[in-house]
């Protein structure tokens, strides 16, 4: 039906004439179109003005919708990177006195909004060194511990999960310290709560 | 999964009618060595069954073809040769003579020219025929010996032309057998992983690194592939459900199960008891990461280790009496043995900054493991009843996660030496130490039964 009524030129009036016709009737969609198509008659066109001005008219009233910013998700603040990378020694996973300010700013934010509302995701990582079983275990060790540094920090446990890739996902393909030292990480991902 | 072919012995009477054989030309030449081998390596005494055993000197004759037979029939013809050859000559058993001795030799009418051939050193002759068949390829192989001039081994294979190498690695593990009274490695394979964009595979291969086939398609981490004794089934862990969990894959029908204890995390590390009906792993549910052995049947698990440190990669002994596993409780990853039930732990290796992925060798006395020196890990091999220490591999890089081949007296491990990581087997000794072409990064290997 609506095909029928725009195929012809009407002045708005007319339009919103018709589409009051149609919000009427489809309620219940008793009525069948065919009572809209007789609505829009030429006499009525005539006391218009040209279509072109009044186009600004409103079809319909115009509701007010407030605007707030999209609602973030986990991964969308993942790829922010607010929470920063923590680093080891080699065979080690005890939390480095140079990494506790990072862990007590990641803290922070995970006890505040917006990310207090996450969980978080643990990944303990190690450099190729070591054979890759040793180094599953070793990275499940890093991740755990931590697990245990943010909890001290505040952050309640049932917030933490861990998992340990081992040598598994290296930040840097590298077979050098540098690349090595960039390894032996621990990382966060929030996951939705 | 080795199938479609069926195997029937033949009798000696009929395998004899079989060949024609003209005078063999002259031996002008002392015999080259082949190009692969070590020169050394020759005449190496290999040890069979507790008893010293020189090489087999052993001569392959071309395969008899019928003259009309198409290409595709006398191609897999030579394809089967020279997969016996190379079977033969990995082995170690055997001292394959040049073919280019006796490759001009016409078998026509008579017989195969023992004689000859004993003059020639071989002891052994395989001679064989290949045929096209309702299924494809009929071929037989046949062992004689030159002395007694009697067929020892002799089977007929028919199957489809697909299957060339494995009828060829199955005549060669007929004539292992006939020599040693046990299979070799010749129908064995190797499951590793490959490094596939991001994700991290399971493959199986040929022990000659033929046939490469992609097992898990998850685009997830999929590590620690261990052969069930059957060769039937793989147990491996995965991520492909986030956590890492233990895996069953079942090669007969392509299924695969989440065998994970339930509310295990961090399952890695499976090892198959021998009699395939328990697997031991290591899980941190318990927080550090202990071991744990599987019942297979019931999904049950229970507890074997309760250590401070960190205990991981636990592997059966051949009696399925013991476990050896690494651990580091006492400051550094060193190798331990335990009962199966977890009693009675010791210390196995001390020396080296840190020692792992322990593997008993199928004899039970040996036990290789990757040892770190300087921060490079070597294969080495502790040898239990005389406390020996052996490396096994010497370079400036890493040679990882040795594991035995059925017969010990080879390994397959893996190595950076290239800069990129491979697959390689060597003897048991250290010798033949060679790469298997993948085309991917390819680690953490297993050697099936």
């Amino acid at each position: 039906m609506m095909e029928k009524v725009s195929r012809r030129r009407f002045s708005v009036h007319v339009l919103a004439l018709a589409l009051a016709g149609i919000l009427a009737v489809s309620p219940g969609c008793k009525k069948k179109p065919q009572a809209v198509t007789t609505t829009p008659e030429p006499p009525a066109a005539q006391n218009s003005g040209p279509s072109e001005t009044v186009n600004e008219t409103p079809l319909k009233p115009i509701v007010d919708e407030p605007v707030t910013p999209r609602s973030m998700g986990a991964a969308e603040y993942n790829s922010q990177g607010l929470l920063k990378a923590v680093y080891f020694d080699f065979n080690k996973f005890d939390i480095r006195p140079d990494q506790r300010p990072t862990l007590q700013a990641n803290a922070d934010k995970l006890k505040a909004d917006p990310l207090s509302r996450f969980k978080v995701l643990i990944e303990g990582h190690c450099d190729e060194r070591n054979t890759n079983e040793y180094n599953l275990a070793l990275g499940d060790r890093r991740a755990n511990a931590v697990k245990q540094y943010l909890m001290t920090l505040g952050v309640p446990a049932a917030r933490l999960r861990t998992i340990s890739y081992g040598e598994e996902r290296p930040a840097d393909p590298g077979h050098n310290e540098e690349a090595w030292a960039k390894n032996r990480r621990g990382e966060f991902v929030l996951e939705e709560g | 999964m080795k199938t479609g072919v069926s195997r029937r012995t033949i009798g000696v009477a009929a395998v004899l009618a079989a060949f024609m054989a003209v005078p063999l030309v002259p031996f002008a030449e002392p015999a080259p060595r082949q190009a692969h081998e070590d020169p050394n390596r020759a005449d190496i005494d290999v040890v069979v069954s507790g008893t010293a055993m020189r090489q087999i000197p052993i001569a392959i004759l071309p395969f008899v073809l019928a003259p009309q037979e198409p290409a595709a029939i006398r191609d897999a013809s030579d394809l089967i040769r020279k997969v016996i050859s190379d079977d033969l000559s990995y082995s170690g058993l055997f001292n394959v003579l040049p073919p280019s001795l006796y490759n001009a030799v016409t078998i026509i009418s008579g017989r195969v020219p023992f004689r000859d051939f004993a003059a020639l050193g071989a002891q052994g002759v395989v001679a064989g025929s290949t045929i096209r068949d309702s299924r494809g390829l009929a071929v037989e192989g046949l062992l004689y010996d030159s002395k007694t001039e009697q067929l020892v081994a002799g089977k007929r294979y028919r199957g489809d032309a697909a299957l060339a190498r494995d009828i060829a690695h199955r005549i060669s593990n007929d004539i292992t057998i006939a020599y040693t009274g046990k299979a070799g490695v010749s129908l064995s394979r190797i499951v590793m992983v490959g490094k596939v964009g991001g994700a991290k595979e399971i493959h199986v291969m040929d022990y000659d690194g033929a046939d490469i086939k992609q097992i898990t398609r998850n685009k997830s981490l999929n590590v620690s592939p261990a052969w069930s004794p059957d060769g039937k089934r793989l147990a491996f862990v995965s991520y492909r459900q986030g956590n890492p969990r233990l895996y069953i894959y079942n090669g007969d029908d392509g299924s695969l199960h989440d065998a994970s204890p339930s509310g295990s995390e961090l399952c890695i590390a499976p090892d198959w008891s021998p009699d395939g009906k328990r697997i031991a792993f290591s899980s941190s549910s318990a927080g550090e990461s202990e071991i744990y052995v599987l019942d297979v049947a019931t999904g049950r698990s229970r507890q074997i280790t309760f250590s401070r440190g960190a205990d991981t990669a636990p592997v059966w002994s051949p009696s399925g009496r013991e476990i050896a596993f690494t651990s580091d409780r006492s400051g550094k990853p060193m190798v331990y043995i335990m009962d199966a039930e977890g009693a009675n732990v010791r210390k196995l290796t001390g020396s080296g900054d840190a020692n792992d992925s322990p593997a008993w060798s199928p004899d039970g006395d040996k036990i290789a493991y990757a040892g770190e020196l300087n921060g490079r890990f070597d294969v080495m091999i502790y040898e239990i009843s005389t406390g020996r220490t052996l490396r096994l591999t010497q370079n400036a890089a890493n040679n990882e996660n040795p594991r035995w081949s059925r017969d010990g007296r080879h390994l397959v491990f893996s190595s950076n030496r290239t800069g990129i990581y491979r697959i390689y087997t060597m003897d048991a000794n250290g010798n033949r130490q060679e790469m298997i072409q993948t085309p991917f990064e390819a680690t953490m290997p297993d050697w099936s039964r």
